[in-house]
């Protein structure tokens, strides 16, 4: 049951008011929404759990001193993109307590995250190889005087080969080890799998999103601020990817490109920028006859700052409300992606854990309801936010709710 | 509005010229494109059975021809009017009257229109079941969700909702499977196919050997409909909350007893209280006519198994009980989630409608407020779901991948993953020149409604 | 002004789209009655006809009576006097069973849907365990001791250069619409294959080493050979004996052949209902008794059906429900399976490894783009071998279902030579190959480098949709990184996969083979196998082997084929072009009703034709 009937619908724009403004109102009002404040509580716990992933589960200790030496394996291992995210949360804590205005504040956020990205990419090079039972072996050989590990003493990729195990244990199942949701097919910890994965659901949700917001933006501006032929051309071509079965276009360009987590993003952001492009189309079909525009158009200014100067912040309110529930039908078309066989093989994520649930033999409720409880999750709180903001922004149901 | 209706027409050529060239560009540079290596079953082939084998394939579909020739000769072939060509692949001569043909699919060596003809009816039959009761149960909920607004059914009737929205497919299927037809537990229901072998051989309806039995159940299930429908409609609420409470602690007992191995007292515990509160809950809602209906159709299940129970005769399922039966599971998993949208849809439309002037008119002029909702604002907010309904039209027939996979039934949407993993050249061409045109056509019903049901947009 | 629409109306329209549903389940009801009843029809006509035959029998047994011809020739005494053939022994063993009866059906399942079961245009296993069935050939193996028993032959002589094979046939031998079988079938079987508007390309090319088939009389046919192959009796011996009357006709319209989905008629215990109207849209197999079958021993299950499957999942459920008699298991269910006391209870598992069952491999890419890659030293491609971990694959991956695989051939076989032992996990001897070969760690980030300065890195692709590959996969990643080398899994599609093969463009793979019952191994490692669509995509070149390989194919004498086989082995032992993983068992449930279920040196005797499992009165499931 998809949308697309009602998305060419979009007749409600509030005129009067300063857009900006009003953007912030409708996001103030949409937080007097208790579900909406527990979906962004939820967000904010998977963003805390993303962040601090190799410090909640990891099989490199976090100290461990060996023969006298103090040392710490984890921090070692500690990749560039597990640091970069470090700075990105620090600095963000950091400037909230800042004075200063919100663009400020952004501006200088991502300032700070290009340059600490930057640095910790070129300087930080942990070994590329991780042979994580290593230290459960020393350990018990007794080479430790005392190890101090991480909560979750597995990686997400430690497949526990030391202990020779099969897999598929249920939660707890195990007396020599601790696996507070069980371990799946490959013998890895549910739990440790999972918290990795959480940045993979977040970063797939942004990002993709981030690009049919891009594309759609500037498809649908260019055909809104045009129209006539421009607009004619690019309707056919959002009929073409709307008409194209999705899943087509994800199966053909899995085969094309391999299963890269990155690349997943693209995939699924290149085909789902066609809503966003019908929103902003429809806006700035309407933006372009009013007298500000005209004005600008009067003094010669320049296309590009005619078209994001003037009129893209005037016409982003529907787009931004679509926003979260755009990342979270990503979150849930990677799941798709995943339980079709299509997915990551070696690094976590929920959908591919799902996948397993199906897959052996008999039905292994842990692997299904811990990790598709997590998508469900996610999925519902970024509706929550969704639906709540449209609400807000929906000014004839907010009149009528008073 | 004609002038604008032909110029819509004539645009879809391009775009589903555009669509299906799209597809077929992706197609062929994709790796392992489109060739015959792929038709070619079993490894254990000498070089020269292989090289023939793939030879014979070439010839038979032309798959050695350049890409553009592939998709010209495809385009010709679909295309009503055309070149026809002869045995050798010679062009005779320009016919208008030559019909399309989607040709043959590589995969399963048979006509198209073959496949299509087996595989529409299956994936028509899951959503024609799944529509109305979507619909159904979408508007009942969204016209109580308008008229409460605000109020505690309202909030909790759109989180719930929002909720079934959130649970992927795949998830909800998993579970269903896991639990209800699967050993592990509850094996109420099949897990894959259309029918039992032996169903095919049955009489189509149910049948009993003992007349006894049918008077039994008929019995049976009066008394427990009418027993629930009585309760729900003239039992207070305490009255109502505790009978359910108990019935579903007697219920969940029940079924803690059928599962198999032996159970704690916990899980029949859980069990019992999780039931009973899904029952007091419903018996709670003061929604009479939804909480009629729930407790109605739980008074027929229990009447049924009442009857089941104390048969004596032998019972022969029949082929349409068993096609029900097999249908339960998906159709579940098909119309679940897609509540929340069609029903916030219906509760925006009836919220509108009801302060509409007319609506006004009407009370002042002392209709009843009931008169009000259904016959004027329920028939004016109609109709923002039936344009809706339009964009449903290329969901009817292609499928959902998802159940699909999940039940092991051959419908449209296992068909489109088979062909496009198998490179099927004709199939995935077919396939997307039909969804493309439903979707196109679609949109253009929805745009004509939209128009109908509000003369303000005009198309000139 | 229009009249407004009720809650009336609504109930009218609901009741006439009932009503129209209604009408529409009636009509395929009559439809469904329809079918059944000129199912019943023809049933019915071919009884008659075999009536009337019979009473033309007994009309000329009559009249020779009359004319007091039985008494000089005693040709029913005759009759009874016919030995059994050898390749009924087992089957009339178990008809004498205490337990035995006729009855009952085998319910099966396919993974795949099935596009056509027409022999020769079918290309899949799938539609060859149905003509299996239905098609009978000259020859038949015995499942124990491997050797050649006549079927439909009588007897069989070859001549002294290992060129000709003279077939004798039986002359009381009636295809299931009561045609008798004669030579004239066998050599039209032969031609059909050979005529190349018949859409029989593979069987062509196998048949292509016979140089003539002759009829020679009613009942004896020649088949002639270009040259000595060892395999030559199985090609002539082996060939499902197709009917001339009911396939010759197809000779004028061969694309109607070609396009068919379901022509098949045979001379075996099983036909279809209706030889000519089986479609896929059916959704699977079913094959009924002959009634007129030949054979000295009756077949005993009414029917064989095959159902399709395709979710693995769901056939397991299926099989669980008792809706399907048998069910191959992956090791992982099968020990999940056994401790499923209700399931173990009304089924029968059997584990073992099957004759034919195959192996799988790693296939160590040795030129990519035209360059050696690093596995074309051979000491790098033994240190992988020692870094593989097999018996950790057994015992891990397999669950102990498995043994570890030494070479293409199977230890049970007289090919393999017993002194070769696999090579057991050694990191140390792994770790001094490497080095020899010039592999250190030259920037310290703990992968391998070569002498240039690239890093020991290389892509693993498998089939993507198999789950114990991908559990493999990752194994082997952990067990290559303990050497310090870096391997990338890359899960692939089938057809990206054969496209990386015939395009020779990948680092190493994982497949698998299966074997026969002497395994030829000419065209997966022989060099002029390089050649592009080539099986030898590994690009190993070995002039020993080649010379080995191509002595070994031409022999004909048993023994001395043998020791080059051996050689070859051993020549394979040295170089590994692939690392041998394991062999798989097959891990078989079938449902306890089928009595005399049991393992052969071919494998189970499950679907042996002529059958050999039966149900016991008491226990049958199924009627027609």
């Amino acid at each position: 049951m998809s949308e697309g009937g009602a998305v060419n619908t979009v007749p409600v724009t509030p005129k009067a008011r300063a857009q900006r403004g009003y953007l912030s109102q409708a996001v103030r009002e949409a937080f007097v929404d208790w579900g909406t404040r527990l979906g962004a509580l939820w967000i904010g716990v998977l963003i805390f759990i993303a962040v601090f992933a190799p410090f909640l589960a990891n099989s490199h200790p976090l100290l461990l001193s060996e023969a006298g030496q103090v040392r710490s394996p984890l921090l070692e291992y500690l990749s560039a993109a597990d640091v970069t995210l470090l700075v990105a949360f620090f600095s963000a804590l950091a400037l909230l307590w800042v004075p200063g205005t919100v663009r400020s504040k952004l501006l200088a956020w991502l300032a700070i995250l290009a340059l600490g990205g930057l640095l910790s990419w070129l300087l930080i090079s942990p070994p590329k190889l991780s042979i994580y039972e290593q230290y459960r072996e020393r350990q018990a050989s007794g080479q430790y005087d005392w190890v101090i590990t991480a909560p979750i003493p597995y990686s997400a990729k430690d497949y526990l080969r030391d202990y020779g195990a099969a897999g598929l244990e249920a939660p707890l199942a195990s007396e020599e080890r601790r696996h507070w949701l069980g371990t799946d097919e490959n013998g890895a910890d549910v739990l440790s799998r999972m918290i990795h994965a959480t940045r993979i659901a977040l970063g797939i949700g942004l990002v993709a999103t981030g690009i049919a917001m891009l594309i759609g933006t500037i498809i649908g501006g260019l055909m809104g601020y045009f129209s006539g032929v421009v607009d004619m051309i690019g309707m056919r071509l959002v009929e073409i990817f709307e008409a194209i079965p999705v899943l087509f276009l994800l199966l053909t360009f899995v085969a094309f490109f391999g299963r890269n987590l990155y690349i997943m993003m693209v995939i699924i952001g290149i085909t789902s920028w066609t809503g966003y492009a019908r929103y902003v189309r429809a806006e700035f079909l309407k933006l372009r006859q009013q007298e500000f525009v005209q004005a600008a158009v009067a003094c010669g200014l320049p296309l590009h700052s005619i078209l994001f100067r003037h009129m893209l912040p005037n016409g982003m309110a529907p787009v931004l409300v679509a926003v979260s529930f755009s990342v979270a039908s990503a979150i849930l078309a990677e799941a798709t992606l995943s339980f079709l066989g299509l997915g990551l093989v070696d690094d976590p994520s929920w959908g591919q854990m799902l996948n397993q649930a199906v897959q052996a033999a008999t039905f292994n409720w842990w692997m299904a309801a811990f990790p598709g409880g997590a998508i469900f999750l996610t999925v519902f709180a970024y509706n929550l936010i969704g639906e709540s903001m449209r609400d807000a922004i929906d000014p004839y149901l907010k009149k009528s709710s008073r | 509005m004609y002038h604008y209706l032909i110029r819509r027409l004539l645009l879809m050529f391009p775009t589903l010229f555009g669509i299906t060239l799209v597809v077929f560009m992706v197609m062929a540079a994709a790796p392992g494109g489109i060739s015959a290596q792929s038709l070619i079953e079993g490894q254990n082939l000498e070089p020269e059975v292989k090289k023939a084998l793939e030879d014979y394939y070439n010839r038979l579909y032309g798959l050695d021809d350049p890409a553009p020739v592939q998709y010209l000769r495809w385009l010709n072939n679909v295309s009503p009017i055309g070149f026809t060509v002869d045995k050798d692949g010679e062009l005779e001569g320009f016919s208008l009257t030559k019909g399309s043909d989607l040709g043959m699919s590589f995969r399963y060596g048979r006509p198209v229109l073959d496949l299509l003809a087996e595989r529409v009816p299956v994936t028509l039959l899951l959503n024609v079941l799944s529509v109305p009761i979507i619909y159904l149960i979408a508007i009942v909920i969204g016209v109580r969700a308008a008229t409460e607004r605000g109020r505690s059914f309202d909030v909790g009737s759109g989180v719930t909702l929002l909720g079934l929205w959130s649970v992927p497919t795949m998830l909800a299927g998993v579970l269903l499977i896991g639990f209800f037809a699967s050993d592990q537990y509850w094996h109420w229901f099949p897990t894959a196919g259309l029918s039992r072998r032996e169903a095919l051989v049955m009489p189509f309806l149910p049948h009993w050997s003992a007349w006894g039995d049918l008077l039994l159940l008929f019995a049976a299930v009066a008394v427990a409909v009418s027993l629930c429908v009585g309760i729900s409609l003239k039992g207070g609420a305490r009255l109502r909350m505790l009978l359910m409470a108990v019935l579903g602690l007697f219920l969940g007992g029940m079924m803690a007893a059928a599962l198999p191995g032996e159970q704690g007292y916990l899980v029949t515990l859980v069990l019992a209280a999780a039931l009973a509160g899904i029952f007091a809950l419903v018996a709670y809602t003061d929604y009479a006519a939804l909480r009629t209906g729930v407790m109605g159709i739980i008074g027929l299940f229990l009447g049924i198994a009442v009857a089941a129970h104390f048969a004596q005769g032998e019972f022969v399922r029949g082929f349409l009980l068993d096609r029900l039966w097999h249908l339960a599971l998906p159709v579940l998993c098909l119309s679940y989630g897609s509540f929340a949208f069609l029903a916030k849809l219906t509760r925006s439309a009836v919220l509108e409608n009801l302060q509409a002037d007319y609506a006004r008119t009407a009370r002042a002029k002392g209709v009843p407020e009931r008169l009000v909702l259904w016959r004027h604002v329920f028939r004016n907010s109609l109709l923002p779901l039936i344009t809706v309904a339009a964009g449903l039209l290329p969901g009817l027939l292609g499928g959902s991948i998802i159940v699909e996979a999940l039940f092991s039934i051959d419908g449209m949407g296992k068909l489109a993953v088979e062909a496009v993993q198998s490179r099927d050249r004709e199939l995935v061409l077919s396939l997307t020149l039909i969804s493309g045109l439903l979707t196109l056509v679609g949109y253009l019903i929805s745009d004509i409604c939209y128009a109908i049901a509000d003369p303000r947009v005009s198309y000139e | 002004m229009e009249r407004p629409f009720t809650a009336k109306d609504l109930l009218l329209y609901a009741f006439l789209s009932l009503l129209l549903l209604m009408i529409l389940l009636a009509m395929y009801m009559v439809d469904r009655q329809w079918e059944k009843l000129s199912q019943m029809q023809r049933v019915m006509q071919e009884q008659a006809d075999d009536v009337r035959s019979l009473r033309d029998t007994v009309r000329s047994l009559d009249q020779r009576l009359q004319g007091g011809a039985l008494a000089s020739a005693p040709s029913g005494a005759g009759a009874v006097a016919d030995p059994l053939p050898a390749s009924f022994s087992r089957a009339q063993a178990a008809a004498q069973k205490a337990d035995y009866a006729a009855g009952d059906w085998l319910v099966s399942a396919f993974a795949v849907g099935l596009k056509t079961i027409t022999p020769l245009v079918s290309s899949d296993r799938y539609a060859s365990d149905v003509q299996n069935y239905v098609l009978e050939s000259l020859l038949v193996r015995d499942p124990e001791t491997l050797e050649w028993q006549g079927l439909i032959a009588r007897a069989w002589q070859v001549s002294d250069d290992g060129l000709t094979f003279t077939f004798q046939l039986r002359d009381d031998v009636k295809f299931s619409d009561g045609q008798p079988l004669t030579a004239a079938d066998v050599v039209f079987t032969y031609d059909f294959i050979m005529n190349p508007a018949i859409a029989a390309p593979r069987e062509r090319a196998y048949y292509d080493k016979i140089a003539s088939v002759k009829a020679n009389g009613k009942y004896e046919v020649l088949f002639r050979f270009k040259e000595p192959y060892f395999n030559s009796l199985s090609l002539a011996g082996g060939m499902g004996i197709l009917a001339k009357h009911f396939y010759e006709p197809y000779l004028a319209s061969p694309e109607t052949f070609n396009q068919s989905k379901g022509l098949l008629i045979g001379s075996g215990p099983y036909r279809l209902a209706d030889p000519k109207s089986w479609t896929p849209d059916k959704g699977g197999v079913e094959l009924e008794r002959n009634p007129r079958y030949w054979g000295p021993v009756q077949p005993p299950l009414d029917r064989l059906l095959w159902k399709i499957i395709a979710n693995d999942a769901a056939r397991l459920t299926t099989f669980r429900n008792r809706e399907i008699d048998s069910y191959g298991a992956r090791p992982r269910e099968y020990q999940k399976l056994l401790e499923d006391k209700e399931l173990t209870s009304r089924s029968q598992h059997f584990e073992y490894m099957a004759l034919t069952g195959g192996y799988s491999y790693i296939g160590w890419n040795q030129v990519r783009n035209d360059k050696p890659s690093r596995f074309a030293d051979p000491r790098v491609r033994q240190a992988m071998t020692y870094l593989t971990d097999r018996q950790r694959i057994v015992d891990e991956i397999y669950l102990g279902y498995a043994e570890v695989a030494v070479s293409p051939f199977s230890p049970r076989s007289r090919q393999h030579d017993p002194a070769i032992e696999a090579r057991q996990f050694n990191l140390e001897t792994a770790k001094r190959l490497l080095r020899e070969a010039g592999f250190a760690d030259r920037d310290g980030d703990g992968v391998l480098d070569d002498a240039a300065g690239k890093p020991f890195k290389f892509e693993l692709v498998f089939f993507q949709d198999n789950e114990d590959a991908r559990r493999l996969v990752l194994l082997l990643k952990d067990l290559y990184a303990k050497a310090g080398i870096l391997m990338e899994p890359k899960p692939t599609e089938w057809s990206v996969m054969l496209d990386l093969l015939n395009r020779k463009d990948f680092d190493a793979i994982t497949l698998g083979w299966t074997s026969g019952i002497e395994t030829d191994v000419y065209q997966m490692l022989h060099s002029s196998q390089t050649v592009n669509g080539g099986d030898n995509f590994v690009n190993y070149r070995s002039k020993d082997f080649d010379r080995v390989v191509e002595q070994a194919r031409a022999n004909v004498n048993e023994d001395q084929r043998m020791a080059l086989w051996r050689q070859a082995e051993r020549i394979l032992d040295e170089d590994q072009p692939y690392t041998f993983l394991v062999r798989g068992k097959t891990l078989a449930f079938i449902d306890k009703r089928f009595h005399n279920v049991a393992l052969t040196r071919i494998g189970l005797n499950l679907n042996f034709v002529p059958v050999e499992v039966y149900v016991p009165a008491a226990m049958q499931k199924y009627t027609d």
